[in-house]
């Protein structure tokens, strides 16, 4: 399977060399074609000539487009690519790259989910987060869980793997501010189904998070009222999946396989697996 | 400005002209609107103008940064691609 791993990174130059060879490691004990692209967000630091020195695909965006906009960049590649899916892992050091592994073990499993996402609270272990952090979790989850019947432990969790039909919906449409939850409403909406894998985060290695203070009632706020929005917008983006979708298989065949037993998703589609 | 917005600007122009040469008009929309003051029918009709505007403005602005936010993504991947071709050896 060709995996290309999108690690959207903002003055990421301190944590990026750690990521970079810690994936390397783990790609060493896959059975898998993987490939690290960083997406440089418009970094005011040396984030490219690192991710370049250590041997990754970058590409430089001349301004910030935000977490959103840089993941879409990746998912655009990975799409116009050919890739059979991509992950997304936080610049910041946050994600195990040796989890990875689980992820994909589970996008091969029968019927294999359209998107993965890994949960810190799953195996409970490792950083769990602030106790202001969590209860904006908790908010999520339960909008998630009242609006589109998903239930989901760590809806705000940057770990994700896309498989094909997550990869054709999301590379022409994905939410910009602040992604994560949106992206599962969004999915479930269109039928994709989804599923969680347990992981282990640590704390960011290094920078800030961009959400603190009163910007986590705004984010609650805007994310509350975006995931209805974006219920209200599915029917479109479902017809622009099932366009993508038939020209993706008509031009990559069989590559597509591991989700080839799945029609196009439609209203009628089976629902996610969370 | 495009000739869409400066259409408008003329026409908002042109209907206060018309409404301060006659203002039996207005009056009379005004009465039949029920409005007691042509004071506050002019600012609630010049409130819900400006609504519309805000709102017409927002959504434009809206598909530019969409549009804006695509350039700069293809613009990054066509660059990316060119570094690339520009260190592949020649044949």
């Amino acid at each position: 399977m060709r995996v290309l791993v999108v690690i959207p990174s903002y003055n990421e130059e301190r944590a990026l060399p750690a990521v970079l060879e810690e994936l390397r490691q783990a790609a060493r004990a896959l059975p898998h074609q993987i490939e690290a692209l960083v997406v440089d967000d418009g970094s005011r630091d040396g984030t490219a000539a690192v991710a370049r020195a250590h041997g990754a695909r970058v590409i430089s965006l001349c301004s910030n487009l935000g977490i959103g906009g840089a993941v879409q960049t990746g998912l655009r590649v990975a799409y116009a690519e050919g890739f059979d899916c991509a992950a997304q892992v936080d610049g910041d050091g946050q994600h195990i790259c040796a989890d990875l592994g689980a992820m994909l073990e589970r996008l091969a499993a029968h019927p294999p989910p359209d998107l993965l996402v890994g949960s810190r609270f799953l195996r409970g272990d490792g950083f769990q987060s602030t106790p202001l952090r969590r209860a904006g979790k908790v908010w999520l989850s339960g909008v998630l869980r009242l609006f589109c019947g998903l239930t989901v432990s760590d809806p705000t969790s940057g770990f994700r793997l896309f498989g094909p039909r997550a990869l054709a919906l999301f590379h022409s449409a994905f939410p910009f501010d602040f992604p994560e939850p949106e992206v599962l409403a969004t999915a479930r909406a269109c039928g994709l189904s989804i599923a969680e894998v347990p992981v282990t985060m640590r704390e960011r290695q290094s920078g800030r998070s961009s959400i603190r203070g009163l910007l986590t009632a705004y984010y609650l706020l805007k994310v509350t009222a975006a995931i209805i929005l974006d219920l209200l917008r599915a029917r479109r983006q479902v017809r622009a999946l099932e366009t993508s979708w038939t020209r993706s298989s008509a031009a990559t065949g069989s590559s597509l396989s591991s989700a080839s037993a799945s029609p196009p998703p439609s209203s009628a589609s089976s629902r996610g697996s969370t | 400005m495009t000739i869409q917005a400066s259409l408008f600007y003329v026409l908002a122009l042109l209907a206060g002209a018309a409404m301060a040469l006659f203002p039996e008009g207005a009056v009379f929309i005004a009465r039949r609107m029920g409005f007691a003051l042509l004071a506050n029918w002019f600012f609630a009709v010049a409130i819900a103008a400006l609504s519309f505007l805000h709102l017409t403005a927002l959504i434009s602005l809206s598909r530019v940064e969409t549009r804006s936010i695509a350039l700069t993504q293809e613009l990054g991947i066509l660059r990316e691609r060119l570094e690339r071709l520009g260190a592949r050896p020649e044949a």
